[in-house]
């Protein structure tokens, strides 16, 4: 035993004792094309200063391997506090569905609870499976059907988004419980948990991204810029849409956590917009480097619940968030762009009348604005970890370079991979 | 202790230590002053803190005590 | 003169934080060694339930390292946590300590010029498969084959029968100390040896304590302390004393214990077949049914109902759940004028409540009594103390009464029953013997040599005065002749 000594912990002695019970909402997406680029990924770059790390080949994954691992970790987020619970969605190409749990009016076959193991976890697991499977099977049929081209729709996280806002907004009241008292007309839902004090649930919402590219523009130019194929990189719902969601879970106090999965050799350049969504609701992003270890991965980073992140669990950095957005008229990201001084929305050229609130705006100050952006600056994406020092020892960072789009300035940036600060090792692969 | 009458001597008397607070202290002497002869309990007044009274009253002064207490306690009129 | 106020936050004499209600559980495990954690760590449910009883950050630390290959290193938990590089490593061991406790970490170790805790395999496997569902050792409870539906109690039965059955015990022993007449079924004769051997009830009748007529029993001060603890808390009184009991007939407890995690993961409504799930506690399964935890149809029949007494064994951090116990367990609102209103008709909630409440007017649902000087006192005569009057108003105060600011009992209420308290010690009274020098340095003598025998109650240097414990009246008095034959001769 230590003696107590003075030294003995104010630290350990401000941790929280207890934690409210804390709801997960995952959004996962599925589309086809994007699972099966992950399936057969490039090959990784040399990792210089670690030949452990760089012995590791580019690990596939495949939609079923990753479907297992986000079970099991979902399990882990049940074990680790009484009361716990997890919401699943399911996003493809143009639509998303609650996968689990399932609306008491769908009949979901009884299944005899196994001896060995937790019936809780296996109600979600087998749920998950055949949630998943049936999505998968629909979009089978789709193809067949006389929709082909409807598999080239982006994924339609924006509505999976939506929904869940709308799931979290149902179970966990806005009305405080004095005003309940004074209304007692005002309907509550009875299976909702109580809601007073501490038992106040904290809700977080987790987006698994699957698919490469940070664009949300339409028009083919744009996918050419990037690089990419003619099918990914789409946001159904579009930029707007996802900003509402955005800002309604920074409203509500939710946290949007992202995973995105196309390690940096299959995606250049990674979602921008879910780097915002993440940065603005203070939740973490973070990048998969393609080296296997993803269940590690996700216990570290994304279990700990939003209580405890900051203080007292470290996570990854934050800071490389490229903060463009996108024309409302031609859905063009931008680095430099007019505002409606009424409405703040966003064009990339000066325009007379506004499109969204119709205001209208002097012809003459059209050329001086023009002339006015020409001066200024778009403000570089700061990289994740300073570059790495060149003595020996601490200092190694890991690094991936990767060259952006030539077009834009200012666009090749460093992504980190681990955040193990100055130690700068990942986690060891199984 | 011995035939000696000397500054050696030494006295020698078995009873019962109390321990209170100086209030309590001064409703105790007040009890005994009220006694006579055989019923008094007090041997020796030592000091703000402390008497020493004979084994024998030590339950009776609880009583006794916890009575005076209660007479200058203010009970509320039971039928609010 | 200020007077000091209880609530003082500086100033609090032993008002601990309200433990947990596994506290009994808690000190029955720290006793335990590494043997006894490798039989439990067999059971993937214990490693849950234990997982879940640890506190947040290490919980989270635990879950963090479970998939790697190796030993935690200390310098990975720091940079997890955001400490210091240089934190002493004592400092680290007490992050980890609940951890170390229950042997799920093994201490400290120096390998490869890392210090690293190796974890224990048992309980990493345990886990492990209790997250993957590829255990092996049935630690979740069989389901019972069952070959027909009709027979099968709703939840509400269950839950009625759980509540019934455990009330029925304290209402028992409610009965025993007050002169209420309300009718109570005797519970079964296990349960009373329990209850006489766990020290909660007394044969008055019988002053050893080795020979007790259970059919006369009454209870005691620290029965009254059990009756205000909360459920939960009570809960895992009444299953350590059990497995305390087992103990003492040198029975193997480990799989016992076991057995009530194994309860604590099943599902309330479920059947569960008992010769499958707990081959080796069937006799243990069987008490426990008398106690309420869970039910049986007849007794020799091998299918058995978990009841809500214990699904709920390893459920949260002291918080109520969502079940309508919730809402009804929380029915007191006090007033500063030290009335109470209690929206409940429990019959054993109103008995607890008339062991240090006046009660006054009495409805249908609704209780109107008053917190009374008398009342209180004679409450704490049978040895109910303050704090325990305090934390039980405090658990069971209505929501409306978190609509006002804190704290939540008025520090009238609160100070008021310290001071009830502390009226009942006033004096002081220990048996003494009196020394009265008229020699100063038979005195310092005397007094140097009760001190170094620790038989000095108080001295009074003014007036020579010694008091010393009676047992020691021989010894000191031996001394005091010899010193005075010395001091007499002249040496």
């Amino acid at each position: 035993m230590a003696p107590p000594t003075a030294a003995v912990s104010d630290v350990v002695k401000s941790y929280p004792k207890t934690t409210a019970p804390s709801i997960l909402l995952v959004i996962l997406d599925i589309h086809p094309l994007s699972w099966s680029l992950l399936a057969s990924p490039p090959p990784l770059p040399p990792y210089p200063g670690h030949p452990t790390v760089d012995r590791v080949e580019a690990s596939p994954l495949t939609l079923n391997e990753f479907a297992t691992i986000l079970m099991v970790f979902l399990n882990a987020h049940l074990a680790s506090r009484w009361g716990n619970e997890v919401v699943v969605y399911g996003a493809t190409a143009g639509r998303a569905r609650l996968i689990y749990p399932l609306p008491p009016s769908a009949e979901a076959g009884p299944s005899k609870p196994k001896p060995n193991s937790y019936r809780p976890f296996q109600l979600l697991d087998t749920r998950i499976e055949q949630g998943l499977r049936e999505l998968a099977a629909e979009e089978a049929a789709r193809l067949e059907g006389d929709s082909v081209n409807s598999v080239n729709e982006p994924t339609s996280i924006v509505s999976a988004l939506t929904k869940a806002l709308c799931f979290i907004n149902r179970i966990v009241p806005a009305v405080s419980p004095a005003a309940a008292l004074a209304d007692p007309t005002a309907s509550t839902d009875p299976a909702a948990p109580g809601v007073t004090g501490p038992d106040k649930p904290e809700t977080r919402i987790l987006v698994i991204n699957a698919t490469p590219g940070a664009s949300i523009s339409a028009t083919e130019q744009k996918e050419a810029n990037e690089g990419q194929k003619s099918q990914g990189g789409q946001m159904r719902g579009g930029y707007v849409g996802l900003m509402n969601c955005v800002f309604a879970a920074q409203k509500a106090k939710v946290p949007i956590d992202v995973l995105s999965l196309p390690p940096p050799t299959i995606d250049a350049s990674p979602p921008i917009f879910l780097q915002q969504a993440a940065h603005l609701t203070e939740g973490i992003y973070w990048q998969w480097n393609g080296r296997g270890g993803l269940l590690q991965y996700l216990h570290a980073i994304y279990l700990p619940p939003p209580s405890l992140r900051q203080h007292p669990f470290a996570v990854p950095p934050q800071d490389a968030v490229g903060f463009r957005a996108v024309c409302f008229c031609h859905h063009k990201t931008l680095d430099v762009g007019f505002v409606c001084s009424v409405c703040l929305s966003i064009f990339c050229e000066p325009r007379p009348v506004c499109l969204m609130c119709k205001t209208r705006f002097p012809i003459k100050s059209i050329p001086t604005l023009k002339k006015l952006a020409t001066y200024i600056e778009p403000i570089p994406v700061p990289d994740t970890i300073p570059p790495p020092v060149a003595s020996k020892g601490a200092g190694a960072k890991a690094q991936h370079a990767a060259d952006g789009d030539k077009r834009d300035k200012d666009r090749s940036r460093r992504e980190g991979n681990g955040y193990h600060g100055d130690r700068g090792e990942p986690i060891e692969v199984d | 202790m011995s035939a000696y009458g000397d500054t050696y001597n030494v006295q020698v008397k078995t009873g019962v230590l109390v321990t209170c607070d100086s209030a309590a202290k001064q409703i105790l002497l007040h009890l005994d002053s009220q006694r006579d002869g055989p019923r008094k309990f007090l041997v020796r007044d030592i000091d703000e803190t402390h008497v020493m009274i004979k084994r024998e009253f030590v339950e009776e002064i609880k009583e006794l005590l916890q009575d005076e207490l209660e007479k200058n306690t203010y009970v509320q009129d039971p039928n609010m | 003169m200020v007077q000091p106020s209880f609530s003082h936050p500086t100033k609090r004499e032993d008002a601990g934080p309200s433990t947990s209600p596994t506290a009994a559980l808690d000190a029955f495990l720290d006793n335990q060694h590494q043997s006894y954690y490798e039989e439990l760590y067999k059971s993937e449910a214990v490693c849950l339930c234990i997982l879940r009883s640890l506190p947040p950050v290490c919980r989270h630390i635990i879950l963090h390292i479970l998939w790697s290959h190796q030993p935690i290193r200390t310098v990975d938990v720091k940079l997890f946590l955001q400490m210091d590089l240089k934190t002493p490593l004592p400092e680290l061991d007490e992050v980890v300590r609940p951890a170390l406790n229950r042997k799920i970490l093994h201490p400290m170790i120096h390998k490869k010029a890392k210090m690293q805790w190796p974890m224990n395999d048992t309980f990493k496997r345990g886990l492990r498969n209790a997250l993957t569902g590829l255990g092996t050792s049935n630690s979740f409870g069989v389901p019972f084959e069952r070959d027909t539906e009709e027979g099968i109690p709703t939840q509400e039965e269950l839950v009625a029968y759980g509540e019934d059955t455990f009330e029925g015990i304290l209402k028992y022993m409610v009965s025993s100390g007050l002169e209420i007449g309300f009718p109570v079924a005797r519970p079964q004769e296990e349960v009373l040896q329990l209850l006489h051997a766990s020290g909660l009830m007394t044969d008055p009748s019988d002053p050893t304590g080795q020979n007790p007529n259970i059919n006369r029993l009454t209870i005691t001060s620290k029965g009254f302390q059990f009756l205000l603890e909360d459920r939960q808390t009570q809960l895992w009184e009444i299953l350590m004393y059990y497995l305390s009991a087992k103990e003492a007939n040198s029975e193997r407890s480990a799989v016992v214990l076991s057995m009530f995690f194994s309860l604590g993961c099943m599902q309330l409504g479920q059947d569960y077949s008992a010769s499958a799930s707990f081959p080796h506690a069937q006799a243990a399964l069987n008490d426990l049914a008398q106690y309420g935890f869970i039910y049986r149809s007849s007794e020799d029949t091998d299918q058995f109902f978990p009841t809500h007494l214990a699904t709920a064994l390893c459920s949260g951090d002291a918080t109520v759940t969502k079940s309508q116990d919730a809402d009804e367990k929380r029915f007191l609102i006090l007033e500063t004028n030290y009335k109470i209103y209690a929206y409940t008709s429990n019959e054993l909630e109103i008995a607890i409540l008339n062991l240090f409440v006046d009660i006054r007017i009495r409805y249908p649902n609704l209780v109107v009594g008053k917190l009374d000087r008398k009342n209180v006192k004679a409450a704490m005569e049978k040895g109910i103390s303050a704090h325990q009057i305090i934390s039980y108003l405090s658990s069971h105060a209505h929501p409306q009464m978190y609509n006002s600011p804190p704290p939540l009992l008025h520090p009238t209420i609160v100070d008021q029953l310290h001071l009830w308290d502390r009226e009942r010690n006033r004096l002081k009274a220990e048996d003494t013997v009196m020394f009265e020098f008229f020699s100063k340095e038979l005195f310092d003598d005397t007094e140097a040599e009760a001190r170094a025998n620790a038989a000095l109650q108080h001295s009074i240097p003014s007036q020579k005065l010694l008091f010393i414990e009676p047992h020691t009246k021989a010894a000191i008095t031996e001394f005091v002749k010899e010193r005075q034959a010395r001091l007499r001769s002249g040496i």
